[in-house]
């Protein structure tokens, strides 16, 4: 099917060619070639025919008249030139409208993907949070090797206070499991349940100590009634082991952190933080761009 | 005064030189936009706005044929026209029905009454035709067959080259033939193909 579409392209001349052979715009070989098809071809000496009959037509088309003279006048030059002026004028406009309205973008592009940083996040916070956390985990672990090298000399030095260590692992457990906000209240109220009687007066000591105090002051006022002398000789060395233990549970905590949130949320929502440089350069561009839209709008509806 | 000198004139911008090409040129001009746009009205502004943009754009004239580098300003202005009216979703055969009478005013006044309606007939089916080519084929039948210009003077006015207007106006002939034999009895008696109907058969299995 194909070969045959294609022979009968070969035998027909090229509507091109015959459109070409009708205005003379051939080469000599081209008219010969197309001259002796169209001796032996009906079909393309018939197609000749009819080109010639539309161009014959299109030929005999009549001409019309103009309906006005179309001459300048010196009005026409000048308000043509002030179009034209106008016209420049407004492309200028569009162009600066474009380049404001792109430095705005990448100011504001800019400034929200800087903008994460500064008040999603703050710094501080994260570093504080950090801080607290690990503090928390190296109090653990310290408190851990206090507790135990309390324990070593109270076995060594004396083997009866079974009582003081049982307390000591009952803070210890408490400690680990506590908030850090709350570390000895908790932890002293736990130890008081299991305590024996001396106890009472150590942990209502440990209670009202501040929970970041390093050293606490040698003598504290005791709130419940004195105990035998005995009971106050052990409950003074009870509570002086206490107190190294959580001195050292808590002495490599730095002094008073800061307590994030509301803090960091008031300095970034500070009304002075948000006049920065950029927004100040947005502020500006957009003000500018208002200005370029309003006058290109006031053009056109001019014009 | 030579065209040449009127040109050089009108570039130093005197406008009674640029009036006077104006005035030369107007008729074909008009034909032309008249022609390709399809509607008087807009053949007007058309041509009228193709003489301020050539005035404006004389400082770009670089010789060569001043008709064809008109004719290539008016006919990107009908251009812009045929853009702006299918902006409109208007029909150029309705804006042809509604054409003004003026426009039909035939040039040669030595014609009869009978013959002029009969060539106005004969204008009437022809430009239904030609509103069915696309705008560059119309362009190229308008300025090769219907105003005689050469192949270089209609490559210049088209900017194109000789090889493209060949290609143009050979479909928009075709195109055109197709449509007269098929309208054949809209046409004057006198303008009809001999044996229209056998031709017009052949010409379908041709294509």
């Amino acid at each position: 099917m194909f070969g045959r579409a294609q022979k009968r392209k070969e035998k027909h001349i090229a509507p091109e060619l015959l459109s070409a052979y009708l205005d003379k715009q051939v080469t000599p070989q081209e008219r010969g070639r197309v001259e002796q098809h169209l001796r032996a071809c009906a079909v393309c000496a018939r197609e000749l025919d009819t080109l010639r009959y539309t161009t014959d037509l299109l030929r005999a088309t009549p001409r019309v008249s103009v309906p006005h003279a179309f001459t300048l006048s010196e009005a026409d030059v000048r308000r043509t030139a002030a179009r034209r002026r106008a016209r420049r004028f407004s492309a200028y406009l569009q162009g600066a409208t474009a380049v404001v309205a792109a430095l705005l973008l990448v100011v504001a592009v800019g400034d929200v993907l800087r903008a994460p940083m500064r008040y999603e996040a703050p710094a501080p916070m994260v570093a504080e949070k950090v801080v607290v956390e690990t503090v928390l985990v190296e109090a653990e672990a310290v408190q851990d090797t206090g507790i135990m090298a309390v324990q070593e000399t109270q076995e060594t030095d004396r083997a009866g206070k079974q009582v003081v260590e049982k307390h000591t692992e009952a803070e210890m457990l408490a400690l680990a499991a506590t908030p850090r906000d709350e570390p000895l209240a908790v932890g002293g109220g736990q130890a008081e349940a299991s305590r024996p009687e001396p106890a009472p007066t150590v942990v209502a000591l440990r209670a009202e100590e501040p929970p970041r105090e390093t050293a606490p002051p040698p003598e504290q006022p005791k709130p419940s009634a004195p105990p035998a002398p005995a009971a106050a000789e052990e409950a003074a060395e009870e509570k002086e082991e206490e107190e190294t233990a959580v001195s050292l549970a808590v002495a490599p905590t730095p002094a008073p952190l800061p307590q994030p949130t509301l803090a960091h949320l008031g300095k970034a929502a500070r009304p002075d933080s948000w006049w920065t440089l950029p927004h100040l350069v947005e502020i500006a561009l957009a003000g500018l761009l208002v200005i370029l839209l309003s006058l290109s709008l006031w053009l056109r509806r001019r014009r | 005064m030579d065209e040449k000198t009127l040109v050089a004139a009108a570039q130093r911008g005197e406008l009674p030189a640029f009036n006077q090409l104006v005035l030369h040129y107007q008729g074909l001009a008009y034909n032309v936009a008249y022609r390709i746009v399809g509607n008087a009205d807009a053949a007007a502004d058309a041509t009228q706005d193709a003489f301020l943009k050539a005035y404006r754009a004389l400082g770009g004239y670089r010789g060569g044929s001043f008709k064809a580098w008109l004719l290539r300003i008016v006919t990107n202005t009908c251009y812009d026209a045929l853009r702006a009216r299918q902006r409109r979703r208007a029909s150029s055969l309705d804006d042809l029905d509604v054409a003004p009478e003026h426009a039909w005013q035939l040039v040669n006044g030595h014609a009869g009454p009978e013959e002029q309606a009969l060539r106005r007939e004969l204008g009437r089916v022809i430009q239904a035709g030609i509103a069915t080519l696309p705008p560059d084929q119309r362009t190229a039948v308008v300025l090769s067959d219907i105003q005689g210009l050469s192949y270089q003077e209609a490559a210049e006015a088209m900017g194109c080259s000789l090889g493209t207007v060949k290609s143009r106006l050979s479909r928009g002939r075709a195109k055109l033939r197709g449509y007269l034999l098929q309208q054949q009895e809209l046409l004057p008696s006198r303008y009809r193909l001999q044996s229209a109907g056998h031709k017009a058969r052949d010409a379908r299995g041709m294509r």
